[in-house]
């Protein structure tokens, strides 16, 4: 950020980043990112009258002791050269509140723009917001991806899960156990109990110390994971209009066959990365109890682990940052999204190709908690389906927890169509509903009129 | 530099850019050689973004001391007198883009442009000019031309707070990014004497009213034997006066060249510096697609204009009246 002063001809330059140029201009080489804000003084050599003043404070409103009323109400227009969103915001507020005008700018790769915000003259940068950039749904990030954004996609949704978001639920449940377990019991949801089975899984297993850790961390994601899905829906598949399964724009997969031949399978970086190995991928555990059940038995689990591990035990949550060559987050995310990519026949890409689209890429995977959709009255099948339609989605498969309830392209199933939810839930998914409970959640996999397959939120059904 | 790939230091120093425009792109710049002639703010714009960008090679042509109205745009030359003293406009210019980036050659080359000859020009793969006469623009374009390797001429003049870029990639060819792949295309320029032939009545209405306005200085000068820019507001009934022949000569509505844009390119000698920071980028940005093959080209001319914030292009080619 820019900020003219008011009657001294004096300009403040805040800020750690400098857009590209003005990095170069006037950093001289200069090998760290904070020397470059005191080149900036550098400048006012060229005109002499000009006063410049670096700070690198971050503007936001922690920082409201350093830019005060004060400081704001002796600008006379400020200039945005902001590599984010939020900063923005925070700017445009501020700009409003102290009624300054406000030049905001952007780039990205060989595009750019501006926008001017007058003070009584034109809206400000907030009032409008662009469209979120289409996100590619879940299901064709994690089983049928088609391009390699979805690979990407996928592998930095992986990267976060593992490295950042697990072990930092990790550090908070071993921060205040009681808490953080009475939240998840009251949650009582899937959700819930799909963190603890995380958190369980990243205190009790081995640390991936060997080589062979990292093989059979392979083959986890490249192999066995892919036979699982080709065996549940083989190449020959068809739905049930008869139509083949594996049509565009799905991609029938491969498994990967580890190989030390192959430099691109060596790619997988070892002490540096907390990675955790997923001994029991093969078998899809098919049994549903009550969430509220298992919750309390993955608890006691945790409780086991807490007490076995050294006092003051923590994780390290490690957050993403492409642009560090040395820590190898892009080799891991790369590396990960051309396996996969290799998996679905997909072309892969280079690294350098790779760090341009992850960086775009905002992972919003199963960490973020949705809203649910209600259906109550007991429905059936049918009822469900046509719910469904009414919304314009066309649902082709139906599951509770991982057992699946219906399936368009089994026509076995069609003999449920009558069946109501429930009694599907407890037959098929053999789930235990205690008589306090009187929903319990599906997940629909549904595509649109043209056959792109959209995200829908769990649908809670309520039976009594 | 040396060999075909990049070194590491240079992957590691355009890194950011390395992912707009990519590694072969990159290679391509690290090889190329540009000259330039006319050491005022929109070049040094111009210098300070290819610079920047990493290309091979930049040489600079200016023997003018340094002025007044030079340190008035010119952000390469430094303020301090007893620095300045003794040197030209473009050995000052090359010191401080020398700082820039290391990695590029800049020097100087004396003498007078239009004296040089073809194996002069044949060193290049770019050639921009700027403060320029009519005569001169011609004679520069031509002999680039003449050579049998193709050159990349452009042409660039800033006044008040408007900026005219022409350019003359002759016949280029170049890979055109569809939505499902890219496709073989070929453009072909004409030269900046048959561009100015074409005949005002055949553009079309909404013609930037800037390309006439040029035309109309440039003739003056050139008739009048004034060097580029020896143009004040004591010229302007007589440049008014020609606006009304040459509109009667090309049958033109006299609207198309508005008296007030004529009095403001009259009065406007001097550069404005964010213009010429937008015609410096425009530019750069055209040069850098032409030697990496990169996106497609301005095709021929751009106009600028601070007052309406607009930028045109314009294709004036006596090629496409033939067609």
């Amino acid at each position: 950020m820019l900020k003219k002063r008011k009657n001294e001809g004096s300009t403040t330059v805040l800020g750690v980043h400098l857009c590209s140029c003005i990095r170069r201009l006037t950093s001289r080489f200069a090998s760290s990112p904070f020397s470059r804000i005191e080149t900036a003084p550098a400048t006012a050599l060229r005109n002499p009258r000009l006063k410049i003043e670096a700070l690198q404070n971050h503007v936001n409103a922690e920082t409201e002791n350093v830019f005060d009323d004060t400081f704001w109400e002796n600008l006379t227009v400020v200039v945005n050269a902001l590599d984010n969103v939020n900063a923005r915001l925070y700017g445009d507020q501020r700009c409003l509140y102290f009624q300054k005008p406000l030049l905001e700018s952007g780039t990205l790769g060989a595009k750019c723009n501006t926008q001017m915000v007058i003070p009584h003259l034109t809206e400000n940068y907030s009032a409008s917001r662009d469209p979120p950039e289409k996100q590619a749904p879940m299901c064709t990030v994690h089983s049928f991806p088609h391009n390699i954004h979805h690979c990407l996609t996928w592998a930095r949704s992986e990267f976060e899960g593992l490295v950042e978001k697990t072990p930092a639920e990790v550090n908070a449940y071993l921060s205040n156990p009681v808490d953080y377990t009475n939240a998840m019991i009251k949650a009582g949801e899937a959700q819930s109990r799909d963190t603890l089975e995380r958190v369980l899984e990243c205190l009790e297993k081995e640390k991936c110390e060997t080589f062979q850790d990292c093989i059979t961390w392979f083959e986890d994601y490249f192999a066995d994971r892919v036979k699982q899905l080709i065996f549940t829906f083989p190449e020959e598949a068809s739905t049930s209009t008869g139509a083949p399964f594996w049509s565009a724009p799905k991609r029938f997969p491969h498994p990967l066959q580890f190989s030390t031949a192959d430099p691109s399978h060596l790619h997988f970086p070892r002490e540096d990365v907390k990675i955790e190995t997923d001994g029991k991928a093969i078998t899809l555990s098919t049994a549903s109890v009550d969430d509220a059940v298992v919750i309390n038995e993955l608890i006691r689990k945790l409780e086991q682990c807490r007490h076995k591990a050294p006092p003051g035990y923590r994780m390290n949550p490690i957050q993403f940052e492409k642009d560090d060559d040395t820590n190898y987050h892009m080799d891991l995310i790369a590396g990960l999204a051309n396996m996969r990519a290799r998996n679905y026949s997909i072309p892969e890409v280079d690294k350098l190709k790779a760090k341009f689209i992850a960086g775009r890429i905002i992972p919003d995977m199963s960490w973020t908690v949705w809203d649910r959709w209600i259906l109550k009255d007991n429905p059936t099948l049918r009822e469900l389906l046509r719910w469904l339609k009414n919304k314009g989605l066309d649902a082709y498969s139906i599951s509770h927890g991982s057992c699946l309830l219906y399936n368009s392209m089994f026509p076995r199933h069609k003999d449920r169509m009558d069946r109501k939810m429930v009694d599907l839930v407890r037959e098929v998914a053999k789930a235990e509903l205690p008589p306090y409970r009187h929903h319990f959640d599906v997940v629909a996999a549904c595509e649109d009129d043209e056959g792109n397959d959209v995200d829908i939120p769990p649908v809670s059904i309520y039976f009594s | 530099m040396n060999g075909e790939e990049l070194t590491e230091q240079e992957t590691a120093l355009y890194d950011r850019q390395i992912r707009v425009w990519g590694a072969d792109a990159q290679r391509k710049l690290s090889k190329s050689h540009i000259l330039v002639y006319g050491m005022k703010g929109t070049i040094a714009e111009f210098c300070k973004n290819i610079v920047l960008a990493g290309v091979g090679s930049l040489t600079l042509v200016d023997d003018r001391d340094v002025s007044e109205e030079a340190l008035s745009a010119n952000f390469l030359i430094p303020p301090d007198e007893s620095v300045c003293r003794g040197k030209t406009l473009a050995e000052l210019c090359c010191d401080s883009l020398r700082e820039f980036n290391p990695m590029v050659r800049v020097s100087v080359e004396k003498g007078d442009l239009a004296s040089l000859g073809a194996e002069f020009f044949d060193k290049f793969d770019v050639v921009v000019i700027s403060c320029c006469s009519l005569a001169t623009k011609k004679l520069i374009n031509e002999k680039c031309r003449k050579l049998s390797k193709r050159v990349s001429f452009y042409t660039v003049d800033c006044r008040d707070c408007c900026g005219e870029i022409f350019v003359d990639l002759q016949k280029y060819n170049y890979a055109k990014k569809k939505t499902d792949g890219t496709t073989e295309c070929e453009l072909q320029y004409p030269s900046f004497q048959e561009a100015i032939s074409v005949p005002w009545k055949s553009l079309p209405p909404k013609a930037s009213k800037l390309y006439f306005a040029m035309r109309v200085i440039e003739r003056f000068e050139e008739a009048e034997k004034r060097k580029p820019r020896e143009i004040s507001i004591e010229d302007l009934p007589a440049v008014l006066k020609l606006k009304k022949e040459l509109c009667e000569e090309q049958s033109l509505n006299e609207s198309h060249i508005p008296d007030t844009l004529l009095e403001r390119l009259v009065m406007g000698a001097k550069e404005f510096p964010p213009v010429c920071a937008i015609i410096g980028g425009t530019l750069g940005q055209e040069v850098i697609k032409a030697i990496s093959s990169k996106g497609d080209p301005l095709k021929n001319f751009f106009f600028f204009d601070a007052t309406d914030g607009k930028g045109m292009i314009e294709d004036i080619s006596n090629l496409n009246l033939l067609s």
